[in-house]
């Protein structure tokens, strides 16, 4: 499903996506590695297909738009992620707004999208656990699916999200407990 | 009911569920072939803002010249024409007004006030979207 790239070859695409005479036909590339990876992060927070196609093109849109401030400092997927990430986060602060939603009651919005999401095939252990993210906070949501379904290292979720590695645990484990409790409660 | 196990750094180890979501058939290769058109347009867009502007041609530069000539030799006319016709009444008009020298200044003020507040309203945003309107 997901590509990883390996040392040089994120060394050489790098190259040419800052290069302007191939970044183009890089940037191609670069779509074809990443948007798999990307549409699932994306879709882990938001719940409908539909809506995660729209912040997936805005995502590579806005990379694209940006590749001039791009130098390869950090690696091609953490900058990815971040646009994603930030993405995602005003999307759902918009729908939120348009929606007149409040504080107390966040999860709402994405229970309605998880029940109306006609690409879901899972079971109800499945269902439930979404539902039980679907209660966390944005950003604890964002680190427990990282976390948990991509297993990916603190250190990166760290540079990614720009908050540290410490800081991440204790989100993860308020999370993990969160979900856990959930479970109980609607006794899976 | 299923018992959620911790695991060795007390993390819960819920097994190795998938999220159960699934995505349309062939969408990642329509996602990338409608992406590379929203960048094509993107970049047009980019080269029609950027593109440099042409200088005119030698006639139509000469041409010019003569309709600026002719305008500055309009302007000057209609200028004095207007100086002419209007001299004579100046000091009737400048007599009607003298009672209402106050109140003239007053509306003066005030008129310089509200275009200073008007234009100090007007946005860089408002100016260009209020030449630009029919384009848009």
């Amino acid at each position: 499903m997901s590509k990883t790239l390996n040392p040089s070859e994120e060394a050489r695409l790098t190259a040419r996506l800052i290069n302007p005479d191939t970044r183009r036909a890089a940037f191609t590339e670069m779509v074809g590695i990443y948007q798999e990876q990307l549409y699932w992060q994306i879709r882990k927070l938001l719940i409908s297909h539909d809506d995660t196609a729209d912040v997936l093109q805005n995502t590579f849109l806005k990379a694209w738009t940006n590749l001039d401030n791009f130098r390869g400092e950090a690696k091609i997927s953490t900058w990815l992620y971040s646009i994603a990430h930030n993405e995602s986060i005003t999307f759902l602060q918009k729908r939120q707004a348009e929606q007149e939603m409040t504080q107390s009651d966040p999860e709402g919005f994405l229970m309605d999208q998880l029940q109306a999401d006609k690409y879901f095939d899972g079971d109800e252990t499945q269902r439930t656990l979404l539902k039980a993210i679907a209660t966390l906070p944005a950003k604890q949501r964002q680190v427990f699916n990282m976390r948990y379904f991509d297993d990916m290292p603190y250190e990166e979720i760290s540079a990614i999200l720009n908050t540290s590695v410490g800081a991440l645990k204790a989100s993860y484990h308020f999370a993990a407990e969160k979900v856990a409790a959930y479970f109980h409660k609607n006794e899976v | 009911m299923k018992q959620i196990k911790m695991n060795d750094w007390n993390e819960p180890d819920f097994g190795t569920y998938e999220t159960g979501m699934t995505v349309p058939e062939g969408f990642f290769a329509d996602f990338q072939k409608n992406l590379e058109l929203k960048i094509d347009e993107l970049e047009a867009q980019k080269a029609q803002r950027t593109a440099p502007t042409l200088p005119l041609e030698p006639q139509a530069a000469a041409g010019s010249h003569h309709i600026l000539w002719w305008s500055i030799a309009a302007s000057v006319a209609l200028i004095t024409g207007l100086f002419v016709w209007f001299s004579p009444r100046e000091a009737a008009y400048n007599e009607t007004l003298a009672g209402e020298a106050v109140t003239a200044e007053a509306i003066s003020e005030t008129s310089d006030l509200s275009e200073s507040m008007m234009l100090a309203s007007v946005s860089d945003y408002d100016i260009y979207e209020a030449l630009y309107s029919e384009e848009l």
